[in-house]
């Protein structure tokens, strides 16, 4: 009998690359991704581990630090609420439950497949039921090799009624050129609320794919954010089903596109149960030659009346040349549900450039302040991170030439 | 001292003349009163001085103790000293005023270090000055405030940013009574030897509570008269239609002799 890992291959051979034929693929060419150029995945003697640098997160319960499959770092503190860290193999022999939800055997495209046949670290993330976890989780996952690619697999499961903060960073050393294709499963439990916010800061050279499945049972409030800041071009598909009654999801998104960027982020509020509510918020700025493209779907499937949903799209074009695209869309399938979205695009209002070089600030400066301005009510949502560090990444990526 | 020259002073939006040759002398030590009716150009003057990129110079200059401020970038001009409260304060989205003001007191003196313990102590004493509540230091700057909170704020902004000269752009507008003695309190804190002020005005309410040492009218883009107190009493008897009588007259001299 194949292993998983081997079926996973086997399909993955068996299937093409995604292209501009598939519409959720149409505005960002395979080309960018390059994903025959990155034929090998990274191993620990690929990269020089002296290039790591911890994030400067402030107390945290648990700062893991890897890079490839090497933890370069761990801390840990003796917080209750903290998770148990196993393999996926032994995450689903304990939690035989879920095998299904992490073992799903069908992948949504090749780069799925090529995730799971390829996987270059994997994780296994138990929150305990009913902990509370009072200072934040942050996992850490350097990218530091050249022409490789990693393919991070991280499994999460939620314990019921567990409380905390999960922050998961995807950086990079700036002279590293990987290829990153990552998915993130999780899973919550009835009850749970929590946070999670992932960061992204590859370097200019670098890519990421990701696939992202997010699953709340009943009850379960997640307030989900991504920052997208770095990499020469992205290509995110988030998907959070709200399968237990009552399930809340507040997802919000910073992306930003500076000179050659190219971020295409795609999300899916699908709603499959009564009474569930989601917001979103995603939030972009293009700079330079930049360029964004935002794909969001409100989906209510027949069983799930009483859904609130609402999905807003902002970006913000700072430089003519740059340019964003917004693609919201709605599917609902049963009666009963309050659902609206919007999106706009605009430029930075010159009225308010005016007020602040009128104050002495310059013109440059003043972007920069409108920009965070914009990105501010994101960012506040996670008083924990380390809000400027993000900023003076936001800032670098939108500056022509910098990341 | 300081002086601001404004020496034949023309502009335009979108082609259409708004100033029509502007000439007026400020003097730290001096506050300035500029009345005029709705559509006359005082506004326009104020946008003008600070750079407004919607208007387009035509002619004169205006000298900041010689150096000619409409050469100079907006926040070149800031430095120099002018400061500009406006008539409508904008939203500024995700920045608190606390920041905000830290950051630009940083531009606008780029040499000095702002000192924190300093700069907090003086900004919660210039809000309890203005009977401001000091959680406005957290809030985003103008989003949600009422027409009297950003008024105030833009008189919180100049007593923190010390500009030699200060052009206030209908300030009093759309306050109730109050509103208007606070604000006026914290102009008149203002008025020293190094201050000088440009005070907009449509109606004479502000000036009793500010008394300004020159009082000038302004008409179709120009400076019809000019003189002290004794205008604003004119004004108050005649209202703004007496200047009619006043312009056809200069309309005629420029007939003639234009």
């Amino acid at each position: 009998m194949k292993t998983y890992r081997e079926t996973a291959a086997a399909v993955a051979g068996t299937m093409t690359w995604p292209g501009k034929k598939d519409e959720e693929w149409r505005r960002t060419p395979l080309s960018l991704l390059d994903p025959e150029g990155f034929a090998r995945g990274a191993g620990e003697e690929d990269f020089d581990e002296n290039e790591a640098r911890p994030l400067p997160f402030g107390e945290t319960g648990a700062h893991l630090h890897y890079a490839g499959k090497k933890l370069i770092s761990g801390k840990m503190s003796s917080e209750e609420g903290l998770p148990e860290i196993l393999s996926p193999a032994l995450g689903v022999d304990r939690f035989p439950e879920e095998k299904e939800f992490f073992y799903p055997g069908e992948w949504a495209d090749r780069f799925d497949a090529w995730n799971d046949s390829g996987a270059t670290n994997s994780l296994f993330l138990s929150f305990p039921d009913n902990g509370i976890l009072r200072k934040p989780f942050v996992l850490q996952l350097d990218s530091l090799s050249r022409d490789h690619y990693s393919a991070p697999r991280i499994f999460i499961r939620i314990g019921r009624g567990w409380q905390g903060k999960i922050f998961i960073v995807i950086n990079g050393s700036g002279r590293e050129k990987e290829l990153v294709n990552a998915s993130v499963r999780l899973k919550a439990g009835e009850g749970s609320n929590f946070e999670l916010a992932e960061i992204q800061t590859l370097g200019p050279e670098s890519r990421l794919v990701q696939h992202s499945l997010y699953d709340l049972g009943r009850d379960a409030v997640m307030t989900h954010s991504q920052f997208q800041i770095g990499a020469s071009a992205v290509k995110t598909n988030s998907l959070f089903h709200l399968s237990g009654e009552g399930a809340e999801l507040q997802a919000g998104a910073v992306f930003t596109s500076g000179q050659g960027q190219h971020k295409d982020l795609r999300l899916e509020q699908r709603h499959l149960a009564p009474r569930t509510s989601s917001r979103a918020m995603y939030k972009g700025a293009v700079s330079g030659r930049g360029r964004s493209v935002f794909q969001g779907m409100i989906r209510v499937e027949h069983e799930a009346p009483g859904t609130d949903a609402y999905l807003s799209n902002t970006n913000l074009i700072i430089t003519p040349g740059a340019r964003a695209d917004a693609i919201p869309g709605l599917k609902i399938l049963t009666d009963d549900v309050k659902c609206s979205h919007g999106s706009t695009t605009g430029k930075l209002d010159p009225s308010q450039l005016f007020y602040l070089m009128s104050r002495g600030i310059s013109r440059s400066e003043a972007v920069r302040i409108l920009t965070e301005g914009m990105f501010e009510d994101i960012i506040s949502r996670h008083p924990e991170l380390p809000a400027d560090w993000l900023r003076e990444k936001i800032a670098g990526s939108l500056e022509p030439g910098e990341i | 001292m300081n002086i601001l020259e404004i020496k034949n002073l023309k502009a335009e939006i979108e082609g259409k003349p708004i100033l029509r040759g502007i000439n007026l002398t400020l003097r730290s030590g001096e506050v300035h009163a500029m009345m005029g009716p709705n559509g006359s150009g005082k506004s326009t003057l104020a946008n003008v001085l600070m750079g407004h990129p919607d208007y387009r110079v035509t002619a004169g200059e205006a000298l900041l103790n010689g150096e000619n401020i409409l050469e100079l970038d907006i926040p070149e001009r800031a430095r120099l000293g002018l400061f500009l409260a406006f008539q409508y304060p904008v939203e500024i989205p995700g920045v608190t005023v606390g920041k905000f003001l830290k950051r630009s007191l940083e531009a606008l003196r780029p040499e000095e270090r702002v000192n924190m313990t300093e700069y907090i102590k003086e900004l919660r004493s210039s809000m309890d000055f203005l009977e401001m509540d000091q959680n406005f230091i957290n809030r985003n700057l103008n989003e949600g405030f009422s027409g009297g909170e950003k008024k105030r704020m833009e008189i919180l902004q100049m007593m923190m940013m010390k500009p030699r000269f200060a052009v206030m752009d209908e300030t009093d507008s759309g306050l109730d009574m109050d509103a208007l003695k606070i604000v006026s309190k914290g102009i008149n804190a203002q008025r020293d030897k190094d201050f000088g002020g440009l005070i907009i005005t449509h109606y004479q309410r502000i000036l009793d509570h500010v008394k300004p040492d020159h009082v000038h009218i302004m008409y179709q883009g120009e400076i019809i008269t000019s003189g002290g107190m004794e205008l604003i009493k004119k004004l108050e008897d005649k209202g703004y239609n007496w200047l009619n009588e006043t312009v056809t007259a200069g309309e005629i001299r420029e007939a003639v002799y234009g």
